[in-house]
């Protein structure tokens, strides 16, 4: 096991390191840097010069050699280090930590709601196969699949506002200030978030049971004369989760990035926000930041599930092949 | 929250402007009250109705939290500096601050008291002379000396390291050393410019030159007040909370200088990115006011207008489309005077929801063209009449057929549907564009290196006055003379109104110069627009902002009623 | 099962059935409507925001441009991102699961970790290479999208390879003489078809919808190509409370376009399933 754990985290060290590359080199090649994001802001804001842009450039230390650029960040990763904002001056940190919080209660409401309703419908729709309760999940779950979640966001926001007016999404309150208002802030974009990782969920448990249910062992109990909630509960539903924990492992990587556009509509100030935010000022450091910070939270999450797979189901080999082959 | 009602007290003669103490020819001693709320009816067309409303005293109450929402964050409080300082840092960031004098909202030639109660000119036209009042103090108990005035000066005229001056830019203009301005005592600032300016007053009054303390500034490494939390200023309110991303919040200053202000308790600007949202949330009476309103939106407000008032005014901004000189086919004049002549400016104000006839300088404004030689201009004529003879200039180009463009914007809906419109227009006289929206910081990159050929953009100028505007938009080498207009004898006549002393005269010369750029027909503006700003009529004595956005508003003098 | 036997089986079933007429009547409306229709970028500022007439039957903009060529116009640029990255995706990425898988060791290391990275990156900053690719055509945003999609479909082919390999089958094989290809091409590709079609559909409807995303946050298709995303996402927004119709019927049309192709992959899944499926749903 520990070797598998050290093996997976050396890999993740890799990866880690092609995820620095490819937001390096992106944010490199987009045209325009943060000085000229800082003029286009504001546009008409100063008569900057090309030698004025040039000396600012040259105080943010945009005028290296990439390469310099590069090392640099890398040791500032390696120290710890997050780096100075190109925007505010500030350290970067100092932006970002505000927002951990809001996107992670976010991601972990959402999980929660997808955790309890995605099996829950898969199931009552497995078990059901064939009845109307089935196909009415089925068409729920293949619907809320195809709408376009801002959209939702925005019409639930708007109906509420102005048949009820219920508004929220608003001057966002501290979970530890004002718990009340801050949990409604948050659950209702939690809700929406998840129906399209709950639906997904449901689809994948409600396969893999009926795989189950038409398995030999479970063929096998129900001739021993099990009753069929028992053979369900023993076998059937622990069995079926398997999948489903994988998808919503993966998933939970979709909601924190899916909690930028929920982020915009509900008006949370979240890491979502700060990363569009960033893209546009072109605040190199900030974006890099928090894409490094994102994937490795990513990795972290596909390496827990990994586990947590292998101690729900034996069989699984711990060796990266064995890992891969999973659906 | 404080519900007292107050008899009629002295502190709204506070805004009721002093009279400036004349010293020189140039002063202006007209004052206006700053406390009348502009109302207009919310009408689909572009009519504009600024009713002053009746300020019944009695009604005034203190207390209340006013809240406003804005799409973005606030960049920096540090106005002066060049950061990304737009509209949206200067209006959350304006209440905690103040300025030696200030410009009337209404016209940015009339100057108003504010940190310097009066003022006087030398007889050379040269040196300015301030009295302070002795009575300021900022948030953190320190009072305003002269010497923190000479200091936001200072650091105009020559910024500290690693920082750049933005639209503070035209004082640098003036004043060439910083032992131009000095502090013969604690409360008496005086400044000398380089020549006679007519505009300084006007410029110095711009929110952009706002002041801030010596020591509290210097503290911080670079010595800026960046961030909301770091401002300390001797405005009306002063910092209370902030969650970047979310809302900014200001508490009452009950040290303001300006007796019995301000009357709310505090203000909340609040980040929201989703229009949509912006305007559910003042429908559900979560918010007060909306920074910038589409007409359609406007519109849509129709059915609350017992809730809400719609306040429709001139912006010194609008649209236009521009053409690099240098870059085939616009560097044949002919082809520039098609595209001017492809514009019908009636339809623009039916199709944009509202604007007005002007020329280079913002119409409605102390600087605008006369109306009716405004439709005398190229462009303003009937359009059949127009774009026949637009077809006409491009055959004589060499383009019988017509020809197909490139054209350029910024991505946000509000440019590119803009930009869809300039190209219907120009597509009646057979100039078929191909759009290209780009997103935001490339089009800037795009822009700084020169590589357009025709562009179309939306100007909003900082200020109402020819020194702020006609340098930078037609002077060779200006920032925003993105069609490379460069005209020696134009820039000397754009000197020369800045030392032109006499009113008439200098408006004689603006006059000249507005004639001269329009028939360029570079930068072919084909709409001045409106600006709409929907508020809760619990919000009163709301003074919109005047001509432009950019100046941002103090609301020192707002309440809110029940 | 073979292919055009499952493909019947899929098309022959409800939710087949109605994912298939949805797309049908969609794509008609989409292609063949516009034959009697104006142009979509067409102005005429004396029909601003109609609601509903005979010649407008969706109604018209701020512009007076009707709003049925648009959605129309729209829903042939939805149609070719959704279809362009799921080809992209799905083929290139599928190829590479293919070679990865079956090249195993090293090579196959490489691309997972790649692939890894790729998963673990935002949508914004596939965004940012929108801006980079091709800031002013629909392409840049097909080739992020494709670049981000591509790592699901990698993985199931690969899957598919390394476990015949893994199972000592490929081994046999080549000792009895088969070529690698042949390998591939008789055993690998019939074994991954199934799975792999039908992410191949669920990523269809992932890329309109992603698409509509990135046109919310302000990093779409240009109003010149409009697709869907940016009839609902872009300035669209401002226009919910003075002519919702203007946003109702691209959100209509979006809608439909990803239902009918999720219920048609929901159809495929649950035909690869085979006739036991369906014996299946009487046994509980």
């Amino acid at each position: 096991m520990a070797v598998y754990i050290a093996r997976r985290l050396a890999l993740a060290i890799l990866t880690l390191w092609l995820v620095t590359i490819i937001i390096f080199v992106l944010l490199r090649v987009a045209p325009g840097d943060a000085v000229v994001a800082a003029i286009a802001q504001a546009p008409g804001e100063g008569a900057l010069t090309v030698e004025q842009v040039d000396e600012r450039r040259e105080a943010l230390g945009l005028n290296r050699p990439y390469i310099v650029q590069y090392a640099d960040w890398i040791g500032d990763l390696a120290t710890f280090d997050s780096g100075t904002s190109l925007a505010t001056g500030g350290s970067v940190w100092d932006d970002v930590a505000p927002r951990i919080s809001v996107t992670l209660e976010l991601a972990v409401f959402a999980g929660l709601i997808t955790a309890l309703l995605g099996p829950t419908l898969g199931m009552a729709a497995a078990m059901n196969a064939g009845r109307p309760i089935d196909h009415g999940i089925r068409a729920l779950t293949v619907g809320l699949m195809s709408l376009p979640q801002f959209w939702v966001g925005l019409v639930v926001v708007i109906a509420l506002a102005s048949w009820f007016g219920y508004f929220r999404a608003v001057e966002y309150a501290d979970l530890w200030d004002d718990p009340q208002r801050n949990i409604e802030q948050t659950l209702l974009p939690a809700l929406i978030l998840a129906l399209r990782p709950a639906a997904l969920i449901a689809r994948v448990v409600r396969a893999s049971a009926l795989d189950i249910v038409s398995s030999d062992y479970v063929r096998a109990s129900r001739a021993r004369g099990l009753a069929p909630g028992t053979v369900a509960r023993r076998h059937v539903f622990r069995n079926a989760m398997l999948p489903g924990l994988t998808v919503l492992g993966a998933q939970m990587v979709f909601l924190l990035g899916g909690a930028v556009v929920i982020e915009s509509v509900f008006n949370l100030p979240g890491l979502g926000r700060g990363l569009v935010l960033g893209v546009s000022l072109r605040d190199y450091p900030l974006v890099q930041f928090m894409v490094i910070g994102f994937a490795a939270t990513a990795i972290l999450i596909n390496l827990g599930v990994d586990l947590a797979y292998a101690r729900l189901d034996p069989r699984i080999i711990l060796t990266p092949v064995a890992g891969a082959a999973r659906p | 929250m404080s519900r007292v009602l107050i008899p009629l007290i002295a502190g709204i003669s506070g805004l009721i402007a002093i009279a400036c103490a004349s010293g020189g020819e140039t002063d202006t001693t007209a004052s206006t009250p700053v406390g009348t709320a502009l109302v207009a009816v919310a009408q689909p067309t572009a009519a504009l109705a600024n009713v002053a409303k009746p300020v019944d005293q009695r009604d005034e109450r203190y207390g209340g939290v006013l809240r406003i929402a804005q799409p973005g964050d606030p960049i920096s409080c540090d106005l002066a500096m060049s950061r990304g300082v737009g509209y949206q840092s200067v209006h959350p960031c304006n209440p905690m601050l103040s300025q030696i004098v200030r410009a009337s909202a209404d016209d940015h030639g009339v100057i108003l008291p504010d940190l310097a109660t009066e003022y006087s000119l030398s007889p050379d036209g040269r040196t300015w002379t301030f009295k302070l009042r002795e009575d300021a103090r900022w948030h953190d108990g320190t009072p305003v000396t002269a010497d923190d005035l000479k200091f936001s000066l200072d650091r105009i005229i020559n910024p500290p390291e690693g920082l750049l001056v933005g639209r503070a830019g035209p004082i640098k203009t003036y004043i060439s050393s910083t032992d131009q301005i000095r502090t013969p005592d604690e409360h008496t600032l005086t400044i000398t410019t380089d020549f006679p300016a007519a505009s300084f007053i006007t410029n110095l009054a711009s929110v952009y030159v706002s002041a801030f303390p010596r020591a509290a500034t210097e503290k911080l490494d670079p010595p800026s007040m960046v961030l909301h939390n770091q401002v300390v200023g001797s405005g009306p309110f002063k910092f209370g909370s902030a969650t970047r991303g979310s809302f900014y919040r200001m508490v009452r200053n009950d040290d303001y200088y300006e007796p019995d202000l301000p009357f709310l308790d505090g203000i909340t600007y609040l980040v929201m990115p989703s229009p949509a949202i912006r305007l559910a949330a003042l429908k559900a009476g979560e918010v007060e006011i909306i920074m910038l309103l589409t007409e359609a939106e406007a519109e849509s407000l129709a059915g609350d207008s017992e809730r809400i008032m719609l306040i429709r005014e001139p912006s010194a901004g609008g649209n236009t489309v521009q053409m690099n000189l240098s870059m085939p086919p616009f560097d044949d004049p002919r082809v520039r005077r098609a595209v001017n002549l492809a514009f019908d400016r009636s339809e623009a104000v039916i199709a944009l929801g509202g604007g007005f006839n002007g020329a280079i300088m913002p119409p409605g404004g102390p600087w605008a063209l006369d109306p009716d030689e405004v439709l005398q201009l190229p462009g303003y004529g009937v359009a059949e009449a127009d774009r026949a003879e637009a077809r006409q200039l491009l055959a004589q180009a060499g383009f019988p057929d017509g020809l197909s463009v490139k054209m350029q914007t910024r991505s946000d809906p509000f440019s590119t549907s803009l930009a869809e419109f300039a190209a219907a227009q120009l597509a009646t006289v057979g100039i078929n564009v191909e759009l290209e929206p780009m997103e935001r910081t490339a089009y800037q990159d795009f822009l700084l290196r020169g590589e357009h050929a025709i562009i179309s953009h939306s100007h909003s100028f900082s200020l109402d006055d020819p020194d702020a505007i006609l340098p930078a938009h037609y002077s060779c080498g200006g920032s925003e003379n993105f069609p490379g207009l460069c005209d020696p004898e134009l820039d000397e006549m754009i000197q020369a109104q800045s030392r032109e002393l006499d009113p008439d005269r200098r408006k004689k010369l603006v006059d000249e110069i507005q004639r001269r750029v329009w028939d360029e027909d570079a930068k072919v503006w084909f709409n001045w627009s409106v600006r709409r700003t929907p508020v809760s009529v619990r919000v009163q004595n709301f003074a919109p902002g005047g001509p432009s956005l950019y100046q941002g508003r103090r609301l020192e003098s707002v309440w809110l009623a029940d | 099962m073979r292919p055009g036997a499952w493909l019947l089986a899929a098309v022959r079933s409800r939710t087949g059935l109605a994912g298939v007429l949805l797309l049908l009547v969609l794509a008609a409306a989409a292609f063949i409507g516009p034959l009697f229709l104006d142009a979509p970028l067409a102005q005429n500022l004396d029909e601003r925001y109609v609601r509903f007439s005979v010649d407008h039957p969706m109604g018209t903009d701020q512009f007076g441009r009707d709003m049925f060529s648009r959605v129309a116009s729209a829903t042939r640029g939805s149609i070719t991102v959704g279809v362009a990255v799921a080809a992209l995706a799905g083929v290139l990425g599928g190829l590479i699961g293919l070679f990865s898988g079956y090249a195993g060791g090293r090579t196959d290391m490489l691309v997972q970790r790649a692939v890894d990275a790729i998963m673990s990156l935002p949508l914004v900053v596939l965004a940012l290479a929108i801006v980079v690719a091709a800031p002013a055509s629909r392409w840049g945003i097909i080739l992020a999208l494709s670049i981000g999609f591509a790592p699901l479909a990698i993985r199931v082919t690969r899957s598919s390879a390394l476990s015949l390999r893994v199972s000592g089958y490929a081994e046999a094989a080549r000792a009895m003489g088969a070529s690698d290809a042949a390998i591939v091409m008789r055993h690998v590709i019939p074994n991954a078809a199934g799975p792999w079609l039908i992410i191949i559909g669920a990523q269809l409807g992932a890329a309109v919808l992603a698409e509509s995303s990135l046109s919310f946050l302000g990093f779409g298709a240009p109003s010149t190509q409009p697709s869907l995303g940016l009839l609902i996402g872009g300035d669209a927004q401002t226009f919910i409370h003075r002519a919702p119709w203007m946003v109702l019927w691209p959100g209509a049309a979006i809608t439909t376009l990803v239902l009918g192709v999720n219920l048609l992959s929901d159809a495929l899944a649950e035909a690869l399933r085979g006739p036991d499926a369906a014996g299946l749903s009487s046994a509980t």
